[in-house]
């Protein structure tokens, strides 16, 4: 069970790329790689979920602490581009009241 | 006569591993879809994941899980069975979803989503057993 975490920036804001399951197992990769390319989190993220097939709530949990930090520094925090397993599970969630998801990196990149 | 597949295992993190692979395995064989797989997959880890979390004071041995799943037409089931200390998944409140961002817990969701997930849910302790049955609704081959 793997997660890569990558990042790229598009003008000012960062992508986080994520390839792989966000379960119990990669949950905490999840969070230590995100806050090292977040920097002091007082910037604009974007967590791309195109290439993510699977989260429970420990994914879930992982993504709201890093929510919570980037708020409190100030920054921007969106995810995009969740297919229909994890689009469920944000629903079940309702994330979408509380973090900002789009269809895609372009739409994210533009809105934030 | 119904067919079950069985898994029998310990509550530690190496479980969510066999768990995935077994969902996965089962799922293709009896032909339901990527996104019922995927659901059957999380009911479990939530579940195996909360006696993890739950099982008591650190050095006790793993808790003994046993999963059985069977499918009919329209329906998949899912029974899971633990030694665990008795739990009633059925007591806890709900998350609160409408809190904002700061006000959020970042936990709870877990046995959450296992309630929203099944069509049908129960729970029994039943001989030193929590037992957890849990039915989803399914178009065959295809809806999750």
């Amino acid at each position: 069970m793997n997660l890569n975490v990558t990042g790229r920036d598009i003008d000012t804001h960062t992508v986080i790329e994520l390839v792989g399951r966000l379960d119990g197992l990669t949950m905490e990769h999840f969070v230590s790689e995100s806050r090292r390319l977040m920097g002091d989190a007082t910037g604009s993220y974007v967590i791309d979920f195109s290439g993510v097939p699977y989260i429970s709530s420990a994914g879930l949990r992982g993504i709201l602490m890093l929510a919570k930090e980037t708020q409190q520094h100030g920054g921007r925090f969106v995810l995009c581009a969740p297919d229909k397993m994890v689009k469920e599970v944000f629903d079940l969630a309702r994330l979408s009241s509380v973090i900002p998801v789009h269809g895609t990196v372009e739409e994210a990149v533009q809105q934030s | 006569m119904t067919n079950f597949d069985r898994l029998d295992l310990h509550a530690n993190r190496e479980a969510l591993v066999v768990i995935a692979e077994w969902v996965a395995e089962v799922c293709h064989r009896r032909s339901l879809s990527d996104t019922l797989a995927g659901q059957l997959n999380l009911i479990l880890e939530e579940l195996v994941t909360n006696l993890v979390e739950h099982a008591g004071p650190s050095g006790e041995t793993p808790i003994l899980v046993k999963i059985e799943m069977s499918t009919t037409d329209d329906m998949v089931t899912l029974r899971v069975s633990d030694e665990g200390a008795p739990f009633d998944p059925r007591t806890l409140g709900d998350p609160d979803l409408s809190a904002d961002l700061e006000g959020r817990s970042i936990g709870g969701l877990g046995l959450y989503f296992v309630r929203e997930l099944s069509d049908e849910f129960e729970y029994a302790y039943e001989d030193g057993w929590n037992v957890f049955r849990l039915r989803k609704r399914m178009k065959y081959l295809g809806n999750g």
